[in-house]
């Protein structure tokens, strides 16, 4: 029952936050892209030879939609991430007043990383930002007898989420155990274990292509934590937000009374956990709190250090996955929320019922640009008309090859999508390998190019030159122009002029190249890809098995005794 | 007591007070920033 109302409680502000976006079609924002028909195919599991960031979130996409429509699929998991969110912060609180528990599930759901991150479109991210305090509490007692199996099963969301979403809770996890179980050495072991075995399907396609990890040290300072309020990027990375990217801060986030307030609000969370772990003496405090800690400064790095940070990477390109600071705050918001349900806790016997209520709204009342959408910023729109001819076409030919995309950018701003950014949905939405040039750019820096194919086709497509007999060579047999398709495409038929348009519309030109070669991307074996993916999905697959175990367990790891000094 | 109860109030209120004059701010002001149409955001 406590579960369940505070699954409700995470489903009504998954209602409020998406608002517009829950209508019919898709939402489309920055790093979130959902089409229609999502297959299982070669880049599902990350064979193309790019690397493995959608593995294997994309394969959950993929198997849902195969049961469900695309769109649906879309809201059921951007709905599930504020329901797992509210209720697994709501699990953590040592508290029997379900106030206390509503309130941090509120804090934890409706806070400007969610935010931030779900503008930015990292719902991967956020789906292991939702039970990260699952993934926390578990890890404080992995060294119990089946601690090691009900971590991994709490680490799963995070595991769909993929390298960056498991980064974030396998670190998170590890220092909870090697700070709060006994003995170090067997928790800190079975943290990696878990952490690994759900790593398996990224990490094999990741470790195993040919072109290797990129060691781009030029992306530290573009992807670094950023000042959203008026105390630093350090001061904002506190109260949750310092997202690298300036365009996905909500509308009015960071106004120096709003964003005093919340810092109060931040503060008074983190006083209320730290009265109440002096009163304790429970280790499980200590390990969350390390955590927080730990993840807080790994996030300030690339703003603070961003010398060291360049420098771990130049050393071993695996330190890249530390680039984007901000997302290492979510065990801080972990903190923060068990403390405002603390908070409430200490408040309820002390003030009417109407200023509790009031206390754990709080969060809401500091960031209502996080309500409708985002203030309107998520919408869902309907791919064009032409995008579906063009998939029927590229469908029913039987000549082998793949797409090139056009303009030579990985992202839009379509006219259809309301000029918001979202990473081209072309590869997920074509039945066949898409090209596209991966070089993303952020203000004045351009990170490179990291498909081997791309890069083989760049100088080619950005000179001036003919270009039918280089796109046949690498086994290109389509053209897509899907932005500024009339200018685009007339001075590419005069590059190719024995290319065919087989598709001609406002939002997208369709080129078809005759006999191209048949393609090969270097990727990794197939065969080891499959074992790792069957590893996975046994490992997981055991630790549900036998004794029964939840993910939504019935209690929490920190101590409900009260001490004589704590009060309630 | 009700210092707290104020307190908390008071903070509920200025968080409502400032958005709303922001808010008001904000819409009577026009977009002025063409945003690149291919960049992935801007810091």
């Amino acid at each position: 029952m406590r579960h369940l109302t505070a699954a409700l409680v995470g489903l009504g502000l998954g209602l409020a936050a998406l608002g517009p976006a829950l209508s019919p079609g898709f939402t489309l924002a920055y790093d979130m892209v959902f089409v229609p028909e999502p297959e299982f195919d070669r880049m599902t599991f990350g064979l193309t030879g790019t690397l493995p960031r959608h593995v294997p979130s994309d394969a959950l996409v993929a198997l849902l939609g195969t049961l469900l429509p695309g769109d649906l699929v879309q809201k059921l998991i951007l709905l599930s991430v504020f329901v797992m969110a509210c209720t697994s912060a709501a699990w953590l609180v040592p508290s029997e007043h379900a106030a206390a528990r509503l309130a941090a599930g509120v804090c934890y759901a409706w806070n400007p990383f969610v935010a931030e991150r779900l503008l930015l479109g990292q719902w991967a991210l956020l789906l292991g930002y939702a039970a990260l305090p699952w993934a926390l509490g578990r890890a404080a007692g992995v060294t119990a007898r089946g601690g090691g199996r009900r971590l991994l099963l709490s680490l799963v969301p995070a595991g769909i989420g993929g390298f960056a979403a498991l980064a974030v809770s396998g670190l998170a996890a590890l220092v909870v155990a090697v700070t709060a179980a006994r003995p170090r050495a067997t928790a800190a072991l079975r943290v990696a274990g878990a952490v690994l075995v759900l790593s398996l399907p990224w990490l094999v396609t990741g470790w195993l292509r040919p072109a290797g990890v990129p060691a781009d040290t030029a992306a530290v300072e573009a992807f670094a934590a950023r000042a959203d309020t008026p105390f630093g990027a350090v001061g904002s990375l506190l109260l949750l937000g310092g997202v690298w990217n300036g365009e996905t801060v909500p509308r009015q986030y960071g106004h120096p009374v709003t964003a005093t307030a919340w810092l109060l609000v931040v503060l008074a969370a983190l006083a209320a956990y730290g009265h109440r772990w002096r009163c304790e003496r429970d280790p499980a405090y200590a390990g969350v709190a390390a955590a927080g800690l730990a993840g807080f400064a790994v996030a300030a790095l690339g703003a603070v250090a961003p010398w060291l940070l360049r420098g771990l990477i130049a050393l071993w390109p695996g330190f890249a996955v530390l680039r984007d600071g901000q997302q290492y705050v979510a065990p801080l918001a972990v903190v923060v929320a068990v403390g405002a349900g603390l908070a409430v806790a200490w408040l309820l016997p002390r003030v009417p019922a109407f200023g509790v209520v009031c206390a754990a709204l709080l969060p809401i009342a500091l960031l209502p640009s996080l309500a409708w959408g985002a203030a309107g910023r998520l919408q869902s729109v309907r791919y064009p008309d032409s995008w579906e001819q063009a998939r029927r076409i590229v469908r029913a030919d039987r000549v082998p090859g793949d797409v090139l995309v056009l303009p030579w950018a990985p992202y839009r701003s379509y006219p259809w999508n309301g000029h918001r950014r979202v990473l081209n949905p072309l590869p997920r939405y074509l039945p066949r390998r898409v090209v596209l040039n991966d070089a993303v750019t952020v203000g004045d820096i351009t990170v490179p190019t990291e498909d081997p194919r791309a890069k083989g086709l760049d100088a080619a497509v950005r000179g001036h030159g003919p270009l039918t007999a280089t796109l046949r060579a690498h086994g290109i047999r389509y053209v897509a122009v899907d932005a500024e398709a009339p200018s685009v495409t007339a001075a590419l038929r005069a590059r190719m002029p024995e290319a065919r348009v087989v598709l001609s519309a406002p939002e997208l030109t369709l080129l078809q190249v005759p006999s191209p070669r048949r393609p090969v991307d270097p990727a990794p074996p197939q065969v080891i890809v499959v074992i790792a993916w069957i590893v996975t999905i046994g490992v997981v697959g055991w630790s549900m098995s036998g004794t029964p175990i939840n993910l939504v367990a019935h209690s929490t790891p920190f101590s409900r005794r009260k001490a004589p000094l704590c009060g309630s | 007591m009700r210092i707290v109860i104020a307190a908390v109030l008071g903070v509920f209120l200025a968080g409502v007070g400032s958005f709303g004059v922001v808010q008001l701010v904000d819409s009577s002001q026009q977009e002025p920033v063409i945003q690149p149409l291919y960049n992935y955001g801007t810091r």
